[in-house]
């Protein structure tokens, strides 16, 4: 049955190229994307890591096209999908999907999750048959765990519980056959022990069917447990990138340096109390404008340097980049 | 799979609850139609109103007697031949009544319904696309809001000439949209900034399927709510237009009959089944509206479904 | 139970039900507790294991006929339940009080921020006064490290974080015996987290309060609290101190809990989460409520609920588990 429907890709890559983004207030211009650049391979999954305010959300909101970039380019499978319109936003937007984070409010709720699907199947999927729809809702509700397919087919969001319901919207990403999931925080509002049930499915779709992946999150070790890749944000920049196990290990980047030892590590205890003091300070404000480095209020390496002028974004070789003077 | 010292075999951890297992522990879902007829509010206003429809529907099998002949004995009180008795001019009274909900029901059902329509439209716009738009249409909202409706529509009615109810109808209807196209629009710019409203523009469903399929559905209690509320606005503003005289006098309808009565001095002749009658049908009518409204809420949103809990209060 | 003067809030044999429309919901299930002078207690558990209903109910914040709950509750031995409503009101704040969830939203937003905190010592101070109201202000924005001019601010001229210190200073008050933290950080990056616990426990230190710490995060608890309590469907699955569950915790549940984090260091290896959902509290199962959850569960477990065992300060409540394996011995 699945033959005659759309064939699996195999994912596309998704370049963003020094992407700048105001929003405008009355008078008041707030600089939230500062020149971000970030690559995401064919199939691949990178994590997103960062504070709330570092423009995270505003970066992928970027990349659904809901916002267009001030500055900078986006690239697509070869293609500018910068200032995209019409079919050829209708296209992207079928190949790069997005998965919300709060399961109680992504989901209609006076929608049976068989509308849901319905409604989700992409402009080409619509000429579909009813069977080759059945059968479709079927196949990827079974792929996330909600099986038999038949009795959650007429269910309502409310009958669901947290965990379920983001199956259901990985469901029905997975419906069009995306080449590119955005996931904005899809565990942070399920309870512990569901989490790891709903990242693992994440894996498993992208092993099985070379979806790619920005799982965007301010949890470290659940980036290190998904991604590949991860790409510190703050302050609406990318300060730091590389492979996961050299950012938690050797982060180059104070803030990245800060969030490994801000997370939770029940081994710490007994050894040496933290220096906690290192955990002060908030984000800039990005409605003013900032000379120099973002990070330069909240460093404890700063120098001179940082406060006339940004750094650049320095590869240091082994895949890792960083935006730092320091060596 | 390992056992333990008593050689049964270990639990191995369940799959994932299976849709079987789900609809054991919860209710079936129930349309929502089923569930208003277990719900003693919209029962009760729901026959009501039946009651009310049938009447005016089936009038002439109802009521043998010509509403505005003026034949019959004057001021009879109730009796077998007259059950609702007769009036001053000779009329019988329940005929009267029969006949004269055609004209309430009508004015209100319609004039209901239009309000409604133009609040929606007024208020979803509004709420949707904001911005300019949503200026204009405000402010178009609050003009219709400031301005007092009932002497508009009494200084309207004298000037329109009368030719059936669609006048009143529409006065009526364009002086009583305003209030629900307010709180349309405040629910459609808090429900339009929801995560599932912005999937379904992210997966391209045109504006107007993002507006009925996904904004609509969820504000159906509300829609519902002031269409009600519309048509007992405009069943007591026809009764009042009418009672005045501003309307049609020689038009039955229970407005009018309030007029008749007023003007042959009925209160002060003791003449009670003249003028209760009508007061009583409207209120009657009315009430069973208020009712089906409270109802409302309940039948729309099945997580809402009242039952009596019996509690020992004890500290 | 033996009467410790040290003992700041002992909860003892607390059930907690509530009526719903479909019957009795049956939230809290004897539970046990134990907070002593100074310490920083961790409550562990995910959505519908009963820790926020315990502590709400147990400090009588919901009321009969909401709630329906037996058992004892102590605070600085004194009986919870005993209590007027006029000596309730006057131990509100001065003896215990609360930081809740989403902290951030519980300032009012049309209130100054010193009239929040005159409105708190009005309420339950038998001796305000105006004039060492305003100190008492200024004293409390000091140690939370929040500028006293703040005090004539409304809650959004203030920072996400400094509301959060204001609410914690705004508990600080009346200096109480024990400040109950209902997920004061599950909204907050790990960064201000990290600031927040700090502060917590800066002040700890110097003011010398216990603190109940209600959260889902196992990890953050085993890292900073002194003892941590794990709850599921109501009741205590197991409760030790850090140390003792972080060398072996017993319990399949809070194992598989601990297992839930992925690790930060250390070897990448995939790992499960707990299959299945939270049990339905309105028809509890008889017998341990984890056991439809769990790999090691048997008939027996379905029958019959698991006594609490105690090996000194670590208890247990499972079937499967032994003495031998509380001492460290891997099942």
């Amino acid at each position: 049955m699945s033959a005659q429907l759309k064939p699996q890709r195999h994912g596309a890559p998704l370049v963003i190229a020094d992407v700048h983004k105001r929003f405008t207030q009355g008078r008041q211009v707030s600089h939230i994307l500062r020149g971000c650049s970030l690559t995401i391979g064919a199939g691949e999954i990178v994590a997103l890591v960062g504070e709330s305010g570092s423009g995270k959300s505003t970066l992928a909101r970027t990349i659904m096209k809901l916002y267009t970039p001030d500055e900078g380019q986006l690239l697509f499978a070869g293609e500018d999908v910068t200032h995209a319109k019409g079919r050829a936003l209708s296209a992207y937007r079928e190949r790069v999907q997005m998965v919300f984070q709060d399961p109680f409010a992504s989901l209609n709720p006076a929608h049976s999750i068989r509308t849901i699907l319905r409604r989700s199947l992409p402009p080409s999927a619509r000429r579909y048959s009813e069977r080759q729809r059945e059968a479709l809702f079927d196949e990827v509700l079974t792929q996330v765990g909600l099986a038999p397919a038949s009795n959650f087919l007429q269910q309502f969001p409310h009958e669901l519980s947290g965990g379920q319901r983001q199956r259901v919207a990985l469901a029905r990403s997975l419906a069009g056959r995306p080449d590119l999931v955005l996931a904005d925080e899809p565990v942070s509002m399920l309870d512990v022990s569901l989490r790891l049930g709903v990242l693992n499915l994440m894996l498993s779709l992208n092993e099985q069917y070379g979806i790619g992946y920005l799982y965007i999150t301010h949890d470290l070790a659940s980036a290190r447990y998904v991604a590949s890749r991860i790409a510190v944000m703050y302050a609406g920049e990318i300060v730091e990138e590389g492979p996961s196990d050299v950012i938690v290990e050797q982060a180059q980047h104070p803030y990245t340096q800060l969030l490994v030892q801000a997370a939770p590590d029940p081994s710490r205890r007994g050894l040496d109390q933290l220096d906690e003091s290192v955990f002060t300070g908030e984000p800039p404000d990005l409605s003013r404008d900032i000379q120099g480095c973002p990070f330069q209020f909240r460093c404890q390496h700063v120098m001179d340097q940082c406060h006339v002028s940004s750094p650049p974004l320095r590869d240091i070789g082994g895949g890792q980049k960083v935006k730092c003077f320091l060596e | 799979m390992s056992t333990d010292a008593q050689g049964v075999a270990a639990h191995t951890p369940p799959s994932p609850p299976t849709g079987a297992e789900i609809k054991r522990t919860k209710r079936k879902k129930s349309l929502p139609l089923l569930s208003a007829f277990k719900n003693a509010k919209a029962i009760t206003g729901l026959c009501i109103i039946a009651i009310f429809v049938l009447m005016a529907f089936f009038a002439p099998l109802i009521a043998h007697d010509n509403p505005t002949a003026e034949i019959y004995a004057l001021n009879q009180a109730p009796s077998v031949t007259h059950w609702l008795g007769t009036n001053s001019l000779g009329q019988d009274i329940f005929s009267q009544i029969v006949y004269g909900s055609r004209i309430s029901l009508e004015v209100a059902f319609a004039a209901g319904v239009i309000a409604t329509l133009i609040s929606l439209v007024v208020g979803v716009t509004a709420g949707y696309l904001r911005g300019g738009v949503d200026h204009v249409l405000s402010w178009i909202t609050n003009l219709f809001l400031v301005i007092p409706s009932l002497p508009l529509v009494i200084v309207l009615s004298s000037y329109i000439q009368f030719r059936g109810e669609w006048p009143i109808i529409a006065v009526i209807a364009l002086t009583g949209w305003a209030w629900s196209a307010r709180s349309l629009r405040a629910q459609t710019l808090s429900i339009r900034e929801r995560d599932y409203v912005l999937h379904a523009r992210l997966v391209g469903q045109p504006w107007w399927s993002v507006v009925a399929g996904e904004l609509l559905p969820n504000m159906a209690s509300l829609v519902l709510s002031g269409l009600l509320f519309s048509m007992i606005g405009a069943l007591l503003t026809e009764a009042g237009l009418d009672f005045l005289g501003l309307g049609n006098v020689d038009v039955i309808s229970w407005g009018t009959m309030l007029y008749w009565a007023q003007n042959n001095e009925a209160l002060l002749n003791g003449l009670w089944w003249w003028f209760i009658p009508p007061g009583v049908a409207i209120a009657l009518f009315g009430g069973a509206l208020a009712l089906l409204n409270f109802s409302l809420d309940e039948i729309t949103n099945p997580r809402l479904r009242k039952r009596k809990v019996k509690i020992r209060a004890k500290g | 139970m033996q009467r410790d003067e040290q003992v700041t809030f002992s909860v003892q044999d607390v059930s907690v039900s509530y009526p719903t429309v479909r019957g009795w919901v049956q939230a809290v299930r004897n539970v046990d507790l134990q907070i002593r002078k100074g310490e920083l207690v961790g409550l562990a558990g995910e959505s519908g294991s009963g820790k926020s209903t315990l502590v709400l109910a147990a400090t009588r914040v919901l009321r009969a006929p909401a709630v329906k709950v037996t058992g004892r509750v102590e605070i600085m031995g004194q009986d919870v339940f005993a209590w007027s409503d006029k000596e309730l009101r006057a131990q509100r704040w001065q003896t215990f009080s609360f930081v809740t969830q989403s902290a951030m939203n519980a300032l009012n937003p049309v209130m100054r921020v010193r009239a929040q905190m005159h409105d708190a010592m009005r309420a339950h101070d038998a001796n305000y006064s105006k004039v060492k109201g305003d100190k008492r202000c200024e004293e409390v924005l000091r140690i939370v490290e929040v500028p006293a001019a703040k005090l004539d601010s409304y809650p959004h001229q203030l920072s996400g974080g400094q509301r959060q210190r204001v609410v914690i200073a705004l508990a600080l008050l009346l200096l109480p015996q024990l400040v109950i933290m209902d997920e004061p950080t599950t909204a907050l990056d790990v960064v201000a987290q990290r600031e927040i616990i700090a502060l917590i426990r800066r002040l700890q230190r110097e003011l010398g309060f216990a603190v109940l710490l209600i959260t889902h995060d196992l990890s953050l608890l085993l890292e900073v609290a002194d003892s941590v309590t794990v709850m599921y469907g109501g009741r205590v699955m197991e409760s030790g101190t850090s140390h003792q569950l972080l060398q072996g915790a017993s319990h399949p549940y809070s194992r598989a809990l601990i297992h839930s984090f992925p690790p930060l260091h250390g070897a990448m290896q995939r790992q499960e989460g707990i299959p299945g959902t939270p049990p339905d509290m309105l028809n509890p199962p008889t017998g341990c409520p984890f056991a439809a959850r769990c790999t090691l569960a048997t008939q027996e477990c379905s029958d019959s609920m698991p006594p609490l065992m105690r090996y000194g300060e670590h208890q247990v409540a499972c079937h499967k588990v032994s003495a031998a394996d509380t001492q460290g011995v891997m099942l």
